[in-house]
């Protein structure tokens, strides 16, 4: 059996709860942490941000005695008693590993709750034993079997094609909302409806959309599950301002078939096309520089591929952490399981770049790569360097400048 | 409370320490209020690393704070997993996580501590197996394992809040006329009058974990004469040095009150002036001390005249402003309360929403003798509706929940006493007030301390 995996310079990542109640908080819903009180912490300190979030937190702070007796009258009463104080549109439960370790039935309690209130109550079935990405995985695969209806809108007097955004997340996006809002006024610039979930309405309009973009990996079994079950198409790309053309070529594609004629054979039907990388071989001994990029595997390969759209004559090898959703095969990411995978990577891999969170630049195999980009990837480092001017919050013009200089 | 002097050699004696509050054993829910962000000091042994083995969720806050301290490199992490819990062995998985992180540790560190999590009481992990396995293996380290846990119950042995700090601390065989400051995570401000009255008392070794910078230096602190608690946190701790070390023990309660902090001052007198009787009379080399009472101490004095004057300046700047309080602030609310309620404040509510010190005297006292102070808590639903409760603008704040819950412009923001202590606390806590009051905002702590 392979004993437990172990950290010497990375810190424990954001967790699956703090994943899932960062999307239930973006909907406005009561986070109820099932926790003794440090894992409602952990969440609020590390991972809630500090934008204000329209949904509150709440912790249950069970007791040892209560956890070996059983909590459950207490969950079910004290939820009963917060969700009718606030009347929230919604309330979930989220699990954490005491919960996970003495078997509480949340989906059964989430039911009581609910028949009591008549306010829709979620059982969000995280443990602690993974990272956020499968956290954001799990919230929205509760919420769309929930919540996801169909049935088209006759009433509704806009008429342009309708585009949902799924899986963006705290975690993966310095900006969050700066970023979704500028990417909604390029798509209302090119005559999309954009879909963005900030409530359960709006969540439930996704089943009405003309097509998808997952803008990470977590994104991806919601797109699917949204093609699966009502027919709506998905891309798979994290764009920036240089590659929206070829995005927004792929939705014209997908949702104005007219259109898309003009445009036949320029745009692969693949959903990951835009991101997807070449498997990786390691370079041949005059080969020009190689690249590691260490991130959400979306953002790391949509990075990539910009690259060699601008002329990047070496190769790149995306690695992440993050792989919940299971779509390394169709992005082309490599998946590492732990920091030593990483090092070895770096070790057999004789790169000449990395861009990677300032926390994994910290390994000392990552410092004897003779160039080093510090990025900041919130899964990792929280937002300790959001006021450090050398750290860049995203991928900017300028780091793809100073990459393609090394060229 | 009394000390009943205890000795500085010989047979311990006990010592009426406050009793810890036994909290009701059940689940209790609460809202998490967001706090403002605060520098948060972790004590930390020197030379000695930390291994916290835990599922991949926890320890995320300590790793950070660790690394926003500039401390990363001494703290590694286990990731269990829940097959590894179901299964069992993970005592032995941990002890092999060890053996390989000393292979890579350089320099080798002289101690080692394994931090246990909340899981581990549910499955129950044995902490003694591992220290055991890891001592027989690596005999020239010193080896702790501790829980860290908010399952366990208020008051017992594995809740303290430094759990670990203090355990790799052993009977020296040696005994000074140091005096330990237990509980803090930082050393006492610089413009306290503690330390100069403890100078003039002839005491020049004040010991604390914080401020040691050798292993050595941190297992000295054994050799002290007396253990001063000065915070709730240190509470249980000097219980426990009590009875491994025989180090007698004294709570210095955080106080407000100018005639509170008097009584600090003079029960610490009266122990020191019975430990030197009592190693007198057992022959042991004559103490350096030149005990003098409080009143008579003039570093003493003279702070206490400087925190009655800034508590008059403090009144008339201010007047009869409404005042809001709270846990977050201090872990002493009601006795907060009472000392500004003595000055003359116009304290209106008190926010208990996270008791964790024996506060009940003053509770009671607050209770009787201002009834018209409203006691919240819990945070209720309503006033967090929109998560602000509002409607209280003209309210001062002091601590980030009565801000929160009232909606205040005046906001103080001290956090658990940081940056306060002595009659030097008081003085900063009404100078805090009064700019509050003025600027609608103002900080007391240690990221004051620092700048």
């Amino acid at each position: 059996m392979k004993g437990p995996s172990f950290s010497r310079f990375l810190p424990p990542f954001a967790s699956d709860y703090s994943g899932a109640a960062s999307v239930m908080q973006g909907l406005g819903a009561m986070t109820i942490f099932i926790d003794p009180g440090c894992c409602a912490g952990n969440y609020a300190e590390c991972d809630a941000g500090h934008e204000p979030a329209s949904g509150t937190v709440v912790s249950a702070h069970v007791s040892s005695t209560d956890t070996a007796l059983g909590a459950d009258r207490q969950i079910v009463a004290q939820s009963i008693d917060f969700i009718e104080g606030a009347t929230p549109p919604l309330a979930v439960l989220v699990g954490t590993p005491v919960s996970s370790a003495t078997g509480i039935d949340l989906v059964a309690l989430a039911k009581r709750i609910e028949r009591s209130t008549g306010i829709p109550v979620l059982a969000l079935g995280t443990t602690g034993f993974a990272w956020y990405d499968a956290g954001v995985r799990i919230a929205l695969e509760t919420l769309a079997a929930r919540f996801l209806s169909g049935g088209a809108d006759d009433t509704r007097a806009d008429h342009r094609p309708r585009v949902g955004i799924l899986g963006a997340s705290r975690f993966d996006f310095a900006h969050m909302d700066e970023e979704l809002a500028h990417l909604a006024h390029r798509l209302s610039e090119q005559g999309f409806e954009p879909i963005a979930p900030h409530d359960i309405a709006s969540f439930s309009d996704l089943a009405n959309a003309d097509a998808s973009i997952a803008l990470s990996a977590s994104g991806v079994p919601l797109a699917r599950r949204l093609e699966r079950e009502f027919g709506i198409p998905y891309v798979v790309d994290r764009p920036r301002d240089a590659t929206m053309g070829e995005l927004l070529a792929h939705l014209d594609c997908i949702c104005r078939p007219d259109h898309a004629a003009s445009v036949a054979g320029q745009v692969s039907p693949d959903p990951c096309a835009l991101v997807r990388r070449a498997s990786f071989s390691p370079r041949a001994e005059n080969e020009r520089p190689s690249l590691l990029v260490v991130a959400e595997q979306v953002a790391g390969c949509a990075l990539a591929a910009e690259l060699e759209l601008c002329g990047w004559p070496g190769r790149t090898q995306v690695a992440t952490f993050f792989d919940a959703a299971d779509v390394s095969q169709a992005t082309g990411a490599t998946v590492l399981e732990d920091e030593s995978q990483l090092a070895s990577l770096i070790v057999e891999g004789s790169f000449q770049a990395i861009v990677a969170d300032p926390l994994v630049l910290r390994m000392p195999e990552a410092g004897r790569i003779p160039h080093r980009f510090p990025v900041v990837h919130r899964a990792i480092s929280s937002d300790l360097y959001a006021d450090d001017a050398r750290v860049r919050p995203g991928y900017t013009d300028d780091l793809l400048a100073e990459l393609l200089n090394l060229a | 409370m009394h000390s009943n002097g205890p000795a500085a050699c010989g047979k311990p004696h006990t010592v009426a320490l406050p009793v810890i509050l036994k909290a009701e054993s059940m689940t209790e829910f609460r809202y998490h209020i967001p706090h403002p962000e605060h520098h948060r000091d972790q004590l930390r042994i020197p030379e000695c690393h930390t291994l916290h083995a835990c599922p991949p969720a926890c320890a995320r806050h300590s790793a950070l704070r660790a690394l926003r301290n500039g401390e990363g490199s001494d703290y590694s992490f286990c990731f269990l997993s829940l097959l590894d819990m179901a299964l069992g062995g993970q005592e032995e998985h941990i002890a092999a996580t060890v053996d390989e992180l000393l292979e890579r540790l350089d320099p080798t560190p002289r101690a080692f501590l394994v931090k246990l999590y909340c899981i581990d009481e549910l499955v129950g992990t044995d902490a003694h197996a591992i220290a055991a396995l890891l001592s027989k293996r690596h005999p020239d380290i010193v080896f702790s394992v501790v829980r860290s846990s908010p399952l366990v119950k208020r008051g017992t042995h594995d809740d303290r809040m430094q759990a670990g700090v203090y355990d790799l601390l052993e009977k020296t065989g040696e005994r000074d006329w140091g005096v330990n400051l237990i509980g803090r995570f930082n050393p006492i401000p610089a413009s306290s009058e503690f330390m100069t009255t403890l100078g003039e008392w002839g005491i020049s070794t004040v010991r604390s974990v914080a401020s040691c910078k050798t292993f050595e230096e941190y297992r000295r602190i054994a050799d002290s004469a007396l253990n001063l608690s000065v915070s709730w946190m240190g509470q249980a701790t000097v219980l426990e040095l009590q009875r491994k070390l025989d180090i007698p023990s004294l709570f210095f309660k955080p106080a407000y009150a100018v005639d509170e902090v008097d009584g600090n001052y003079r029960r610490l007198y009266e122990t020191l002036r019975d430990i030197e009787a009592r190693t007198r009379m057992a022959d042991a080399p004559r103490c350096p001390w030149a005990l003098e009472p409080p009143s008579r101490t003039s570093a003493c004095h003279a702070a206490r005249v400087r925190a009655e004057q800034a508590v008059a300046r403090a009144r008339e700047a201010i007047g009869n402003i409404p005042i809001a309080l709270d846990t977050f602030a201090t872990f002493f609310p009601f006795s907060m309360a009472c000392a500004l309620l003595g000055y003359g404040f116009n304290v209106k509510t008190v926010f208990a929403l996270h008791v964790k010190s024996d506060d009940a005297v003053a509770r009671s006292q607050l209770e009787q003798d201002y009834p018209a102070v409203q006691v919240v808590a819990h945070a209720k639903s309503a006033m967090l509706g929109e998560g602000h409760a509002g409607g209280q603008a003209d309210v001062l704040s002091i601590g980030s929940d009565a801000a929160t819950m009232t909606g205040s412009t005046m906001f103080l923001d001290l956090f658990h006493d940081e940056g306060c202590f002595g009659y030097d606390g008081i003085v900063r806590l009404m100078d805090g007030l009064v700019e509050a009051y003025e600027n609608g905002h103002a900080t007391i702590g240690e990221e004051e301390d620092r700048r």
